[in-house]
């Protein structure tokens, strides 16, 4: 097994290759993990490639037992490189999810962000005119003015009354997502997609708990949090 | 060690050389040997303020450039013996003023008084950056409409970012608020931001509400700080403000409208 390193966005990512062939037992990776668990490395994320799999009926078992097998061992699939069989033949349900882990295309994911930069905490209040940036997560724990700006590559949260302009994913992250505890923001933008807030807030959302993420469409989404 | 004390709000005309005037004479007044120092070069107002305009002889400026010593530069106040002025200078620009000279003079004042206030001029440009970047604690002074109150949190946001205590990791400036010209009735019928408004954008504790009040420009064109015209609304209420900055529990006075007694609703008020 391999141990490699790939640079995503200034934060590095460490995981094991774990390369599976048309031959690949069961019990090989079993004994893969075991070593693996042996080094006792904080560490023990996998990229399963399945590149030089061709005989295909039983790949999705062979994922399952992976799976179970992985759990057994606390040990995290963090995705699946697939080459143009494997794809097709996988099943939905692995295709989707291994652990509840979205599958990632690694090639385009230098987009996304696997692991999170350093998080920014900042306790006094964001006043007007002031701008607080970070390449990573924000966390205000005060309030944000009006005309105050709040600009992370990662998601933002904010635990008191927010207005102001908050720009999550600046570097066009979709994923972040912003959180507030109050909600009554001048402008939202996320991964580049941006509302400005003009009209008068729903009762539903106006200084309510809400987040704010993106969905697959690239549209934006204020839902109440209870 | 002196308490340094800036007067600022971002915004023009909202009453901060008034709020220097009558805070600098209240606080002398109490005892405390106090000097106000006018940060407004080119524009210089406090010293009219203050009825001194033509005791200027040497100015800020002056001294900041080495032409006069403080001492030639310092006003003693007609009324009260613990009051000094040191004006701006009229004929300059803003500047003319160093951080290394601004920081000399305030070094010096240090020694022989309890307490220096610093008169900002508006905007937040150099004169204003400097009047703020030594403070210990400041005076925000608001009105109750959107445009102040949000100059006003900028101000809050520089104090909080730009300032010497800030910069070298000190406790943080103590800010107080002071909302001027406050006009109760007419909150009460919807035309000014009421207290509480203000209070939910800056979060700040209130050091005092001044009334708005025809006696205000009547002590600005006669030079006496308003603080010392006897049985006003705006005296009692700058008279509380120095109670309240000293420590003590004064209840805010002129939130809520003033009732007419029959008499005056016939015949009207004087005002």
């Amino acid at each position: 097994m391999l141990s490699n390193t790939i640079k995503l966005n200034q934060a590095s990512f460490e995981y094991y290759l774990l390369q599976i062939n048309s031959q690949t037992k069961i019990e090989d990776i079993k004994s893969k993990f075991k070593s693996l668990k042996k080094l006792d490395k904080k560490n023990n994320t996998i990229v399963l490639s399945l590149n030089d799999v061709f005989v295909l009926n039983d790949l999705n078992k062979m994922l399952d037992s992976i799976k179970s097998t992985g759990n057994e061992y606390g040990i995290n699939i963090h995705s699946i490189l697939h080459n143009k069989y494997s794809e097709q033949y996988i099943s939905n349900e692995n295709k989707d999810y291994i652990f509840g882990i979205k599958v990632l295309d690694l090639a385009s994911s230098t987009k996304l962000n696997p692991v999170s930069n350093k998080t920014l905490i900042y306790d006094d209040p964001v006043r007007s005119g002031m701008r607080v940036e970070n390449d990573g997560d924000i966390i205000v724990t005060s309030f944000v003015s009006d005309n105050a700006e709040i600009v992370a590559t990662g998601s933002i949260h904010i635990y008191g009354e927010a207005k102001g302009r908050l720009i999550a994913g600046s570097n066009g992250n979709k994923e972040a997502r912003i959180f507030t505890t109050s909600f009554n923001a001048e402008l939202i933008a996320i991964g580049g997609i941006f509302r400005a807030l003009e009209n008068k807030l729903l009762d539903n959302i106006n200084h309510k708990m809400v987040q704010i993420h993106l969905d697959e469409k690239s549209r934006l989404h204020i839902k109440p949090l209870n | 060690m002196a308490r340094i004390i800036v007067v600022t709000s971002g915004k023009g005309g909202v009453g901060k050389t008034t709020t220097s005037a009558s805070f600098a004479t209240g606080l002398a007044l109490r005892g405390y040997k106090t000097v106000v120092i006018d940060f407004d070069i080119g524009l210089r107002n406090l010293d009219l303020i203050l009825g001194c305009e033509r005791r200027v002889v040497y100015d800020f400026v002056n001294v900041i450039q080495g032409d006069a010593t403080l001492h030639q530069a310092l006003i003693k106040d007609k009324s009260c013996d613990n009051l000094y002025v040191l004006a701006a200078s009229q004929t300059k620009d803003k500047d003319a003023l160093t951080e290394e000279g601004v920081e000399k003079v305030i070094k010096e004042l240090s020694k022989e008084f309890d307490y220096i206030i610093c008169d900002s001029p508006a905007g937040i440009e150099r004169g204003a950056f400097l009047a703020l970047y030594f403070a210990d604690e400041a005076l925000v002074v608001t009105n109750p409409e959107v445009s102040s109150v949000r100059d006003s949190d900028r101000i809050l946001g520089l104090l909080a970012s730009k300032s010497k205590r800030s910069e070298s990791g000190q406790e943080k400036i103590k800010a107080h608020l002071l909302v001027t010209r406050y006009n109760a009735n007419r909150v009460e019928s919807g035309e000014m931001l009421s207290l509480q408004d203000i209070q939910d954008i800056l979060r700040l504790p209130v050091l005092g509400l001044i009334p708005e009040s025809p006696d205000v420009l009547h002590a600005s064109n006669t030079g006496t700080p308003a603080i010392s015209l006897s049985n006003t609304d705006v005296s009692e209420a700058y008279l509380d403000v120095i109670a309240r900055f000293l420590g003590e529990e004064k209840p805010l006075r002129f939130v809520m409208p003033e009732k007419k007694g029959l008499l005056r609703r016939i015949f009207g008020g004087g005002r």
